[in-house]
């Protein structure tokens, strides 16, 4: 009978030094974590790379999580800010602005009624964030949704710090006309 | 068919002669070197494991002599080696110690070398404390540590001094199984005090008293030389070589037996022990039991 | 939660990332960070032959030994990260015995100048590499123990790499040490060769006896030969003492070649434990 860690639990057995523990939230969370990434940087070895540097991190760092919020999220935290880093060793940024092409890359399409689904979750802002040209998307993404620092987001999407505090205001009143 | 052929082998240290003209022939399979303390066992050990160089005699471990340089260097690839005193750093961690070793012995790609000593530690049971300094460890996981070093790369020959020395029964009953699987693919060397090892693991042993090898043969041989010598009382009887009362209140004893008294079955021990008084024994006149 | 992710988007999620549109994927991305079912379903759909790959090469950085900064030092002067892990075991590369060389070489610059003379440190600067080339022998030198001796990369090579990794920084820190004695000048390079004769001479030596007994004699033969070389050559008039004239200079080199020939027809004592502490 295997009992079930919580993240929580196995946060504080990592921080312990129990490897499996670590080995444990490694299979629960670099799937998606690793999934994420990939949208965020075109190259899968920057991302392979990132992802391990991750979790290199949480067996270093596990007792500094405060126990606050959900772990996913610190997980997550960590993910984006190892990504910057392991671009910055490679004096690259990510090429990210074609991906985020709504519907670019054509062949999956998602039925209409899980669109309609995903866009209940966020209300009018799904719509409205569609709406949005890449680039400031691309900004809103990086500060709002992923949590980074203005300078964070610039060296993510390989812009200027004043890019991105442009583009997001431009992205912010046009969400407000938007919602309004 | 013979792996390894140790003939006339002499080691002397000072004035003191730990090995006399020893004759030793080992094959696939485990081989137990019984023999009390001082007796020349770890000697004998650290020369089939090309630690100590023989005075006199010739060493041929598959074919390579260890007297050469290269000799020496094609032995230490195939070979896996267990001191007695493993004399282990201070303050490493198990992995670091058999990562250290396997350094040594030509693990250079670390990726490859840590998924070795990942594998050997998981094979003596000792994962959960692999990074656990060794000081903080148990005599019996300390042994285990030392095990697991021997085992890496699957060595063709595996010279193990004491191997279960602190190890308890259930350790030992792992140890077995491990070293049994072993032991199909290659030819294990093992010296030991206890004779229920040798009965339970060796197809062949040896015995090793006062620098000469007095016995080579299966566990049964070794036994049967104390066939119809063993009787169990249910007093001491002065007449035996050796007696000791048993767990069961009978006194269980060794030598010429008297009339009438109940024989048993002799064990490995009792062979042993009827070779170490045997040889012991000085044979004077009118001396009960020579 | 009361909202999930249908599983085919989640699997589409875990395989084709990248090919979902932004505002979607920005959904899913959201609502994993709060669903752990969502999740296991993620993960379900995930290639574990990557996970695995993925985990193999974390374990193999937090399983990763730790090192010691004289091993790290070899690794970035180029040297293959086994061999300086071998190398740098070796005592005589530890920050505290290199302290330890800084102290009596401190001591001895400050009892020369004391003095006034050169003798102090005359007398003790060859010493020093005679010991620090003997720490490497030292039991707790091999942290392998004895079984490390029964490995194929022990042998007189890596002794000899181990000596050398020893003699440099000694070399070096006596050499800088040299310079803050009084009057020096010349003297400064006086105590190289009798030093390196000294260490050599020992480790010759230790092929037939103990190291420790071989470091004892060698190091009262010193004594000896400084005492005999000329009166008072040991309490302040090393400098006049025939050992450090250019004609005691040639006999090191002669005592040296010497050394390293019987080293050279021992060495296979190297690989045994024939050469011990």
């Amino acid at each position: 009978m295997v009992e079930v860690r919580s993240d929580a639990e196995l946060l504080a057995a990592v921080a312990d030094g129990d490897r499996a523990a670590l080995r444990a939230l490694h299979d629960r969370h670099a799937p998606w974590l690793a999934a994420r990434l990939r949208r965020r940087c075109a190259e899968a070895d920057v991302a392979a790379e990132a992802l391990q540097d991750t979790f290199v991190a949480v067996w270093r760092s596990a007792a500094k999580w405060d126990g606050s919020g959900e772990p996913a999220a610190w997980l997550w935290g960590i993910a984006i800010r190892r990504l910057i880093g392991v671009l910055r060793t490679r004096g690259r940024w990510a090429p990210v602005a074609e991906a985020l092409h709504p519907g670019s890359q054509g062949d999956v399409v998602v039925a209409a009624e899980e669109h309609v689904l995903l866009g209940i979750e966020h209300g009018g802002l799904a719509a409205a964030m569609a709406g949005l040209s890449p680039e400031l998307r691309a900004v809103m993404q990086a500060t709002v949704l992923d949590g980074l620092s203005t300078r964070e987001a610039a060296r993510l999407l390989g812009i200027p710090a004043g890019t991105v505090k442009t583009r997001a205001m431009r992205a912010r009143h046009e969400l407000r006309g938007a919602l309004a | 068919m013979s792996t390894i052929r140790v003939s006339g082998v002499t080691k002397r240290f000072g004035s003191t002669l730990a090995l006399q003209e020893v004759d030793v022939e080992l094959g696939p399979g485990i081989t137990g070197l019984l023999g009390p303390n001082g007796a020349g066992k770890t000697t004998l050990l650290r020369i089939l494991a090309t630690v100590l160089p023989p005075d006199a005699g010739t060493v041929s471990s598959f074919g390579h002599d260890p007297a050469t340089a290269s000799g020496r260097l094609a032995v230490r690839r195939q070979l896996g080696y267990l001191p007695q005193e493993p004399g282990f750093h201070r303050s490493f961690t198990a992995f670091e110690f058999v990562d250290y070793v396997a350094i040594l012995k030509e693990w250079g790609d670390r990726r490859a070398r840590h998924d070795e000593v990942r594998r050997v530690l998981a094979l003596v049971g000792l994962e959960a404390v692999m990074h656990r300094q060794i000081r903080k460890l148990s005599g019996g996981m300390r042994r285990r540590v030392g095990i697991a070093q021997a085992l890496l790369g699957d060595p063709a020959l595996l010279v193990l001094d004491e191997p279960t020395a602190g190890l308890d029964p259930e350790q030992r009953l792992r140890f077995r199984e491990v070293l049994s699987d072993v032991a199909s693919r290659a030819t294990v060397l093992l010296s030991t005090h206890q004779t229920d090892d040798v009965a339970a693991m060796c197809a062949t042993v040896s015995v090793l008293l006062g620098g000469g090898v007095r016995f080579s043969g299966s566990p049964a041989e070794l036994a049967a030389l104390a066939r119809d010598r063993v009787w169990l009382e249910a007093e001491r009887d002065p007449r035996a070589q050796l007696a000791w009362i048993t767990g069961d209140g009978m006194v269980r004893h060794i030598g010429d037996p008297p009339a009438g008294v109940l024989l048993v079955e002799p064990t490995v021990e009792d062979g042993y022990l009827t070779l170490c008084g045997a040889v012991a024994e000085p044979v004077a006149a009118g001396d009960g039991g020579a | 939660m009361s909202w999930h992710v249908p599983s085919d988007t989640l699997t589409r999620f875990a395989t084709q990332p990248e090919a979902l549109d932004d505002v979607t994927a920005s959904s899913i991305e959201q609502h994993l960070m709060a669903c752990g079912d969502c999740r296991s379903i993620v993960a379900a759909a995930s290639d574990s032959l990557a996970v695995e790959a993925s985990w193999s090469a974390i374990a193999d950085v937090i399983d990763a030994p730790s090192s010691w900064p004289a091993e790290r030092a070899l690794t970035r002067l180029g040297v293959p990260e086994d061999l300086s892990r071998v190398v740098g075991a070796t005592p005589g590369l530890r920050l505290a015995w290199l302290a330890a060389v800084v102290l009596v070489g401190v001591a001895a610059v400050a009892a020369a100048r004391e003095s006034g003379t050169e003798t102090a440190f005359l007398v003790a600067a060859p010493l020093v590499p005679l010991v620090a080339v003997t720490l490497a022998f030292l039991p707790v030198a091999d942290p392998g123990g004895e079984a490390a001796v029964a490995t194929a990369l022990h042998g007189p090579g890596l002794a000899l790499r181990r000596t050398l990794a020893v003699l440099l920084p000694t070399v070096v820190l006596l050499a800088v040490a040299g310079l803050a004695v009084p009057g020096m000048a010349g003297w400064g390079v006086a105590w190289v060769l009798p030093g390196l004769g000294l260490a050599s001479a020992s480790l010759a030596v230790s092929t037939f006896v103990r190291v420790p007994v071989a470091v004892c004699l060698t190091a009262v033969a010193w004594f000896a030969a400084l005492a005999a070389s000329g009166p008072g050559a040991l309490r302040h008039a090393a400098a006049d003492a025939a050992l450090f004239q250019p004609a005691g200079q040639l006999g090191f080199v002669a005592l040296i070649a010497v050394a390293v020939l019987t080293l050279v027809a021992r060495r296979g004592r190297f690989a045994t434990m024939e050469v011990s502490w």
